[in-house]
């Protein structure tokens, strides 16, 4: 294995780890807010993804496609946390996943019918190589590696020092007593819900120049995305950044080793860290169950 | 202004776990700046009364007018805005939050930005106020909780075994604190350390098996706790 080689894994794994980030941040604050597995996430991811491929197709502008897909699942989880979340909000987790999986399910068969079956290809937007250490590899990777930096920032500004922030940050450890002050926990849940939705698109909107566009792309990546926020901790930023970080470069460098160990690796670091710290690396202990 | 300056009167309350009921007709009433005490055993249903008025606790029927209105079936965050505060038994703050943040979250519900009443009855908090929820004492705690429900200008405040796991000189504090605190509020809490009851409380109801056995109105039963034969 040669300098070159580790480079380009290196940042390949990195750029896995920025969409992963994306994608499994609104998972572990749905999970810490409100207490819901919402693996209708998955298919925010798929819509993402494929709005941007068709507006990219129609108008050949990447950007535009990025907001669109934004924009439509934020318009579908509106509907779907009316329609099924706000009925089951107070019940028990596994509620939430059983419907949040019939609701993915649902929306993947309808991505068949109107997209059909066959790979999408998207073009990425930004072209051209970067020399790293004299190893060229393509500036778009980069770009969504700084965006998920961006995005873990803003995010963090947004949980530690604004007020709904701290509203969400109160109701992960006690959602009761958040109600108790006076505050409308369910708007609270609306906006996270729809945080979670958003980050979703955009992760499945910056994947698409570097996989092809599939009705089941966002099942192919459940396993992945569940491994990083359990590794991470439940409910914690930090850890699903660090988790992630660690998945993508266990996938990347795995399938350069062997490509089987791709698959097994992070399943295996999962279940060490969890015989080590059952909350995850920075679950945290006084999330209550 | 209330009739008769009663702000709290529950009527016919009942409530339950599933099958199992655990309030039978719950009758009682709160004049404006009383303090009431509610005592019973572990089991009674005093917590499940309280929570079933904050709306915390959805009741199976009865009426809870406060500040004469109906406010049954309305969510807990809207009780709170109106004014009638629920303070838990468990001394849980927000523990990855700082004093401060805790504040600011109760501000923000209330409208209320003005904390120099918290710091009147509870100074310490003012040096306390980046310190985080996790690293407070358990009278410390209780300080904050009591600190956030009174922004705002809550008309009631529902207070649940507010000196359990309190060390003695702390207790004597919240007597004070509590006297205190009913120039602007009335107050009801739930307890079982009688002798807190007894200095804080100017009308007490004795609720047995969920169940209201007795209102003890005689301020010399009420001092030497004669009212414990009730329990």
């Amino acid at each position: 294995m040669n300098a070159h080689l580790i480079i380009s894994a290196f940042v390949l794994g990195l750029s896995m780890s920025g969409v992963y980030f994306l994608l499994t941040v609104g998972l572990s604050l749905c999970y810490g807010l409100m207490r819901i597995i919402s693996l209708d996430q998955f298919l925010y991811y798929s819509v993402g993804a494929y709005m941007t491929y068709t507006i990219v197709a129609v108008t050949g502008n990447f950007w535009l496609g990025l907001l669109a897909g934004i924009l439509t699942t934020i318009l579908i989880a509106l509907f779907v946390e009316k329609i099924v979340y706000k009925r089951i909000y107070e019940k028990s987790v596994m509620f939430s996943m059983i419907l949040s999986f019939g609701v993915n399910l649902m929306g993947v068969g309808l991505i068949k019918y109107i997209w059909g079956l066959e790979p999408k290809p998207v073009k990425a937007p930004i072209g051209g190589n970067l020399n790293i250490f004299g190893t060229e590899v393509p500036g778009y990777r980069i770009f969504v590696i700084l965006l998920a930096a961006l995005v873990y920032l803003a995010v963090c500004y947004f949980l530690n020092k604004t007020i709904l922030g701290t509203a969400i940050r109160a109701g992960i450890d006690d959602a009761e007593k958040v109600e108790a002050l006076g505050i409308n926990i369910y708007k609270l849940f609306t906006l996270t819900f729809l945080l979670a939705t958003s980050l979703s698109a955009l992760a499945g909107a910056i994947h698409t120049p570097m996989v092809m566009v599939v009705p089941d792309m966002g099942m192919n990546i459940i396993a992945f995305a569940f491994m990083v926020v359990i590794i991470g901790g439940l409910g914690s930023i930090k850890g699903t950044l660090i988790s992630s970080l660690l998945v993508g470069q266990v996938v990347s460098f795995g399938s350069l080793i062997w490509a089987p160990l791709a698959d097994m690796a992070p399943f295996m670091i999962m279940i060490i860290i969890l015989l080590i710290k059952p909350t995850g690396l920075y679950g945290s202990k006084y999330m209550k169950r | 202004m209330p009739k008769n300056n009663t702000i709290l009167e529950v009527t016919n309350l009942n409530a339950a776990y599933g099958q199992s009921k655990v309030i039978f007709d719950i009758n009682l009433n709160v004049k404006l700046n009383e303090r009431v005490a509610i005592v019973g055993r572990n089991g009674a249903g005093k917590t499940t009364m309280l929570k079933c008025i904050a709306g915390l606790l959805k009741a199976s029927s009865g009426s809870v007018i406060y500040d004469g209105m109906e406010i049954m079936g309305k969510a807990p965050f809207e009780v709170a805005k109106m004014g009638l505060k629920y303070i838990d038994q468990d001394k849980e703050v927000f523990l990855d939050l700082t004093v401060r943040e805790n504040l600011q979250l109760s501000s923000y519900a209330t409208g209320d930005y003005n904390w120099d009443r918290v710091f009147e009855h509870f100074p310490k908090l003012k040096i306390l106020l980046d310190r985080k929820g996790a690293y407070l004492s358990g009278g410390e705690r209780q300080m904050l909780m009591i600190g956030r429900a009174i922004l705002g200008d809550p008309k009631v405040l529902l207070i649940d075994e507010p000196t359990e796991g309190l060390a003695p000189s702390i207790v004597n504090d919240l007597v004070t604190t509590f006297h205190d605190l009913s120039k602007d509020s009335a107050i009801i809490i739930v307890g079982q350390n009688l002798s807190f009851v007894s200095r804080v409380a100017q009308r007490i109801y004795a609720v047995k098996e969920g169940r209201m056995i007795a209102e003890i109105r005689d301020k010399e039963e009420i001092k030497e706790a004669t009212y414990s034969r009730y329990l």
